[in-house]
């Protein structure tokens, strides 16, 4: 994958600008002048999703099962695109595209005329079985070109080429990992048992990871990637389980009287976080993998729940209701004082750490009595508020870039899977059917 | 005696005359205003209207969860899709938007009023001696001097300064995908021509800002808001020439 730097980028302007004729008229035009007067300054921009054009990807042979791959990659492409809450995919009946793929060839102006800020431009070649697409991205008021990748793929990993393509534009154009290729684990019910379900983070292609008990409950990715904890009821106590998201039994981690739930694995893989009531009192305890007590960290009369490591490990947010009400708690992993994070609301819980460790994404019930999101900012304490008047809103996980949240809501009437920006101002729903509940976002693929 | 009692009792007539006279207007005016009470209803009293100050000057709860703002629906947008087909050079100047500030006068204003201000010279300059002396312009200036002298023409580039300036603000839109330092910090500069009719000629970031989809959203503002309107009539080299505008996402200060 080749992002142009900056040299390069000012290199193809020039070409661009040799090309005289051919170039469009919309492109840089060479001035004597570099610099002049300045007149004024314009300050106060406006913030928008940025608009991006995504035409068909072309093919060289318009027969039907030539064209199949392409436009399979098209549509998954653009719903990737468009679930990143970075950009507006502009709609294709605007599109002309009558220009070339390459820079020189491209009318810009075409392009700046729909309001594209960005064009994509790609071909397939080769057999519906086994093919290439070449893909370029452009900047197009500046013209510049910010990606040419080609990708290889089969009939088999349309949806897999296009995760790829999605990625790599939103790292050329924004300069953030793009989260297409990550998957999500989420709870869903099935004929009256509930199971773990791994999806795309797109909702697509899910797979059933669970077949025994009845009521599997709170996966939890570990750091890796390669497997999920989670809580089962299949030997008739809630007791915690890995699982291999390649397939294969499960593994059962802890099955000590009482609650064996909400495990957490922490960041370098090696210690479990999860509540146990074997002495009574819900507390929080850690474990080594294979299941092993290695410490109790909490002891209070009230009940402490729902541990999450911070990302650098060093400590664990946590749910107690030690004050009377659930309230968001935070102490170090090795153990030591707690302290209370949340004084706002009477029902705050489902905490959990952004990747960059300075937001806590959690649910409270409101004044209404509706559940909704918020965010704990961890450097000033202030929380803000993500979800308002849709319904109920709970069970928030942050996407491994820490620009979106998956969460449950219901505001359609059923229990779905939505994905969110942070500010709330893009949900998008990315199931359709079953119930949901407790999504988790995975890592990044490695 | 007898025109004595004759005259006493016509000074009684009169006073019984007087008398009564006053009794039937007293008692005319008692009925008129009687009548006129008694057609009329008392006023009724206001309707009790119960209200309850529900948001102004009242506090949220500090010990509530936090509410999103609702923000009033934006007004209709008046843009029409675009034409993708249309020229751009067919395409109608945008009128002149009114700034929000004081108004400033327009460049007709400035002449007009640099000619009642020399109306009493003997060589008042007529508005095509000023345009042609303007453009007659050579590389080591005038001999005598211009007559137009730099005030008038830095008011009719503040006032055209101020116009496009205040379009492009309109325009100024920038992706969100821009960190909250760099929303603070970001500054690019760029440079534009403008024809005499107001097309744009060229424009080119020739300050990036360090983020190319910055730099993107710059030159786009730019082109969004073409075309400018027609430059002033004795400004249009100085336009066409080229000026420099720095643009930043929140403050460039």
């Amino acid at each position: 994958m080749t992002f142009a730097p900056p040299s390069l980028r000012v290199f193809g302007l020039v070409s661009v600008l040799c090309i005289g004729a051919a170039a469009p008229s919309f492109a840089q035009e060479d001035t004597a002048t570099e610099d002049g007067p300045l007149i004024g300054e314009v300050e106060g921009a406006s913030f928008k999703l940025f608009p991006l054009a995504v035409p068909d990807i072309r093919v060289a042979d318009k027969r039907s099962d030539e064209r199949r791959p392409a436009v399979g990659i098209t549509s998954v492409l653009r719903r990737d695109l468009a679930l990143t809450g970075v950009f507006e995919v502009l709609k294709p009946q605007s599109y002309l595209d009558t220009d070339g793929l390459a820079k020189g060839d491209v009318k810009f102006d075409d392009w700046l005329n729909i309001g594209a800020d960005g064009v994509l431009k790609a071909q397939l070649t080769g057999t519906p079985d086994k093919f290439t697409v070449q893909v370029y991205a452009y900047q197009v008021a500046s013209t510049d070109q910010v990606l040419s990748q080609s990708y290889a793929g089969t009939k088999d990993t349309i949806r897999d080429v296009a995760h790829r393509i999605a990625d790599d534009v939103v790292k050329a154009f924004t300069g953030l990992p793009g989260v297409a290729r990550t998957h999500i684990v989420a709870v869903k019910k099935v004929a009256g048992s509930k199971h773990v379900f791994i999806m795309d983070a797109d909702g697509e292609r899910q797979r059933q990871l669970t077949r025994a008990g009845t009521l599997n409950l709170l996966p939890s990715w570990a750091p890796d990637g390669r497997s999920v904890l989670f809580t089962s009821y299949r030997y008739d106590n809630p007791d915690l389980f890995e699982i291999s998201i390649a397939g294969g039994p499960a593994r059962r981690v802890s099955s000590r009287p009482g609650l064996n739930t909400g495990g957490r694995i922490s960041p370098d893989g090696q210690t479990i976080a999860l509540t146990l009531s074997k002495d009574g009192n819900s507390e929080i305890y850690l474990l080594d993998r294979q299941g092993g007590l290695k410490k109790r960290l909490t002891s209070s009369w009230g009940i402490d729940t729902s541990p999450y490591f911070s990302p650098d490990g060093s400590n664990i947010v946590f749910v107690s209701s030690r004050a009377g009400n659930p309230h968001l708690y935070r102490m170090p992993a090795a153990g030591g004082k707690a302290e209370r994070l949340t004084f706002q609301g009477k029902y705050n819980q489902t905490p959990a750490y952004s990747p960059k460790g300075n937001k806590i994404a959690f649910t409270a019930r409101d004044e209404f009595n509706r559940f909704d999101l918020f965010i704990y900012h961890v450097e000033d304490g202030k929380i803000t508020r993500v979800t308002q008047d849709q319904g109920n809103n709970e069970d928030p996980s942050f996407a491994p870039n820490g620009n979106l949240i998956t969460f449950i809501s219901d505001r359609t009437g059923s229990r779905q899977v939505w994905i969110g920006t942070l500010d709330g101002r893009f949900q998008e729903r990315i199931t359709t059917t079953g119930r949901y509940s407790s999504p988790n976002w995975g890592p990044f693929e490695k | 005696m007898s025109a004595l009692a004759s005259r006493a009792g016509q000074n009684r007539i009169l006073m019984i005359f007087i008398g009564t006279s006053l009794a039937l207007h007293v008692a005319f005016v008692v009925v008129v205003a009687v009548t006129l009470s008694w057609g009329k209803k008392p006023p009724a009293p206001p309707p009790a209207i119960k209200t309850r100050l529900v948001k102004l000057g009242k506090q949220r709860d500090e010990k509530l969860l936090p509410r999103i703002e609702k923000k009033a629906p934006p007004p209709p947008s008046k843009k029409s899709p675009p034409d993708v087909q249309k020229d751009k050079k067919t395409k109608e100047p945008t009128p002149k938007k009114e700034p929000d500030k004081e108004p400033t006068p327009s460049a007709m204003d400035v002449l007009n009023k640099f000619k009642e201000k020399h109306a009493d010279e003997q060589d008042q300059p007529s508005l095509s001696d000023l345009i042609a002396e303007r453009t007659k312009t050579t590389d080591e200036g005038h001999e005598q001097g211009s007559k137009i002298g730099t005030e008038v023409s830095g008011r009719l580039r503040a006032t055209y300064n101020d116009e496009i300036l205040a379009k492009m603000q309109s325009n100024l839109e920038v992706p969100n995908t821009l960190s909250d330092e760099e929303r603070v910090r970001l500054k690019a500069r760029v440079f534009l021509r403008i024809d005499g009719d107001g097309s744009l000629l060229s424009s080119k970031v020739t300050r990036k800002s360090g983020n190319p989809t910055f730099d993107n959203a710059v030159l786009a503002t730019v082109k969004k808001s073409a075309p400018f309107s027609a430059p002033p009539l004795t400004e249009r080299d100085f336009y066409r020439n080229g000026v420099s505008v720095n643009l930043c996402p929140s403050s460039c200060r």
